[in-house]
């Protein structure tokens, strides 16, 4: 019975934790001028969320989106653990409390790479093996 | 401004939008909005307004605009307007305005009228698409006692603290003065205690300065959020009798209501997990009060009130989510079942306490729009107010413990 038990826990603990194969399908990607060489998840989720404002240099971070891509619901579900409606609701809530500004958001891997690689501390995520050009992909922790 | 000038307002913003928007955002000014239009029939008692007929009386507008001139400075404010019975009117009012400069990720300060917190949604509910309910339970956001939770006209700090390994403490400490009107729902709340209208008009509901404490910690459990808010405020009511009645009060007689003490604490938890979202809150009013018609005193209290509920809510389809909570809130902890206010001119029993179970479908039609339907069991009375009901030829009012409430609405949000 105890073992059952546990069994039973170790389940419920892994289908509540994110599912880290579908991170290999998604690459983050940042400015060149962006002095981070790596980032840990909770980085990615606090910045995507609006909590973690600034780069180490005290640069502003500029962090884009897709539109409901299936590159963007992979991103959401790996990093920031909500889906699309879920994180749509979240920026609905900062825009008409006053707290906050909506990302922007591209619909293809391609106009997300070409703003990142145009803005001073962009950061944003693209399906794997999409051409970053002048990005640069960072490695997560 | 009525509501004939309010629907030209509204037709010119939306039919203006698509070139406004474009103008503005040439000018980097974020523009947004909503409007809902809900429809609300009750049995037996009225829910603000006449329900019991069913009433459209029943929507609100929102627009917002905002710029960030530089990195860490962003200024805003948002024009709102409602209709709830015999609350708001349409009337256009300035929901937040403010000036906000972010110096760090922990510390930001901001000036102007401020969303205050009370729980974990106080501040947006007015927004009925950013929520699976209608309407949010009255234990914790009370429709009578709305005016009171709303914005602050002072300044604040907030911050967000990352604690590595121990998630993300965020926390907001607000200071400030706040604007009742006389009229509108915390005037019912006023008007509204006893079980027979009273002949009373409020003249004034002055809040010199209130203070409000907010903390919520993102814990290191993924989709785990709790959360305590605090708010304290001397309120002093200021009425007038328009009639006598026998014993009470005669015609004119200068009615005050003079809180001392009026102290919510509210305690959170939510929990999301995939699709499904589990929440309850508790919150609990310390009131010490005095009453006084026309210098005499009538009444005086030191009183604590409190209530919770436990909801869910669970996205069944991508455009289809149910959910539903169960609600209790008690006028007197020590008087749970209402048998103190069996006293003249208070003599129902249901007036002390307020359950309500609640079942709601949202459909989500697009990114734009989404329609809800809800239905509630009610049993009590507390949080209504007495000028909303029929009386009897006796002028008796809330003859009736339960009763039901139906909802539907539908938003446009941009």
């Amino acid at each position: 019975m105890k073992s059952g038990s546990i069994t039973v826990c170790i389940l419920f603990v892994a289908l509540l934790a994110p599912d880290l194969s579908l991170a290999g399908r998604i690459d983050i990607i940042t400015n060149e001028n962006v002095p981070a060489s790596t980032l840990d998840r909770d980085d990615v989720k606090q910045i995507f969320l609006g909590k973690k404002t600034t780069w180490d240099n005290g640069a502003k971070i500029v962090f884009v989106v897709q539109a409901r891509t299936e590159a963007s619901d992979l991103f959401l579900k790996t990093y920031v653990l909500k889906n699309a409606y879920q994180y749509d609701i979240y920026w609905k809530k900062q825009v008409f409390t006053g707290k906050g500004k909506a990302p922007k958001s591209f619909s293809s891997d391609q106009d997300l790479v070409q703003f990142v690689s145009q803005t001073p501390g962009a950061i944003g995520y693209v399906s794997s093996g999409t051409a970053t050009g002048k990005a640069k992909t960072i490695p997560i922790r | 401004m009525k509501k004939a000038t309010f629907i030209l307002t509204v037709t010119l913003a939306f039919g203006l939008f698509t070139d406004t928007c474009l103008a503005a955002d040439d000018m980097g000014i974020d523009i947004h909005g909503f409007i809902s239009q809900g429809y609300i029939k009750t049995t037996h008692n009225n829910f603000y307004g006449d329900t019991m007929g069913g009433s459209l009386e029943f929507n609100e507008f929102g627009i917002n605009f905002a710029k960030e001139p530089t990195d860490n400075l962003r200024v805003g404010l948002q024009i709102l307007a409602r209709d709830f019975g015999s609350n708001g009117d349409d009337e256009l009012t300035i929901d937040w305005a403010f000036g906000d400069y972010r110096w760090k990720d922990w510390l930001g300060v901001e000036i102007g009228k401020i969303k205050t917190p009370k729980g974990l949604y106080n501040e947006t509910r007015d927004v009925d698409m950013l929520r699976t309910y209608i309407f949010l339970p009255q234990s914790v956001y009370s429709e009578i006692l709305r005016d009171t939770d709303l914005g602050l006209l002072g300044a604040g700090v907030y911050g967000d603290i990352h604690l590595n390994a121990g998630g993300l403490l965020s926390y907001q400490l607000i200071y400030g003065t706040q604007n009742i009107p006389a009229n509108e729902s915390v005037s019912q709340a006023l008007q509204g205690t006893t079980a027979y209208t009273t002949p009373i008009v409020n003249d004034s509901i002055d809040v010199e300065t209130k203070y409000v404490i907010g903390l919520v910690w993102d814990t290191p459990l993924d989709g785990l959020r709790l959360g305590a808010t605090y708010d304290n405020s001397p309120i002093l009511a200021t009425a007038h009798a328009t009639k006598t009645v026998a014993g009470l009060f005669d015609e004119g007689d200068i009615i005050l209501a003079d809180f001392d003490k009026y102290q919510n604490t509210v305690v959170s938890a939510e929990y999301t997990v995939g699709n499904l979202l589990l929440v309850g809150e508790y919150i609990r009013t310390a009131k010490k009060f005095l009453i006084t018609f026309s210098g005499v005193p009538h009444e005086k209290g030191d009183t604590i009130s409190d209530g919770w509920y436990l909801g869910s809510s669970y996205q069944i389809a991508g455009w289809f989510h149910l959910g539903g909570y169960y609600s209790e809130s008690y006028k007197n902890t020590d008087d749970r079942e209402g048998k103190t206010i069996n006293k003249p001119g208070n003599d129902i029993p249901h007036r002390g306490y307020f359950k309500d179970a609640c079942l709601t479908t949202n459909f989500i039609v697009n990114e734009y729009w989404n329609i809800k339907v809800e239905g509630h069991r009610f049993t009590g009375t507390y949080r209504i107010g007495a000028l909303d009901q029929v009386p009897d030829a006796n002028g008796k009012v809330f003859a009736h413990k339960g009763w039901n409430l139906f909802a539907a609405k539908i938003t446009f949000s941009f």
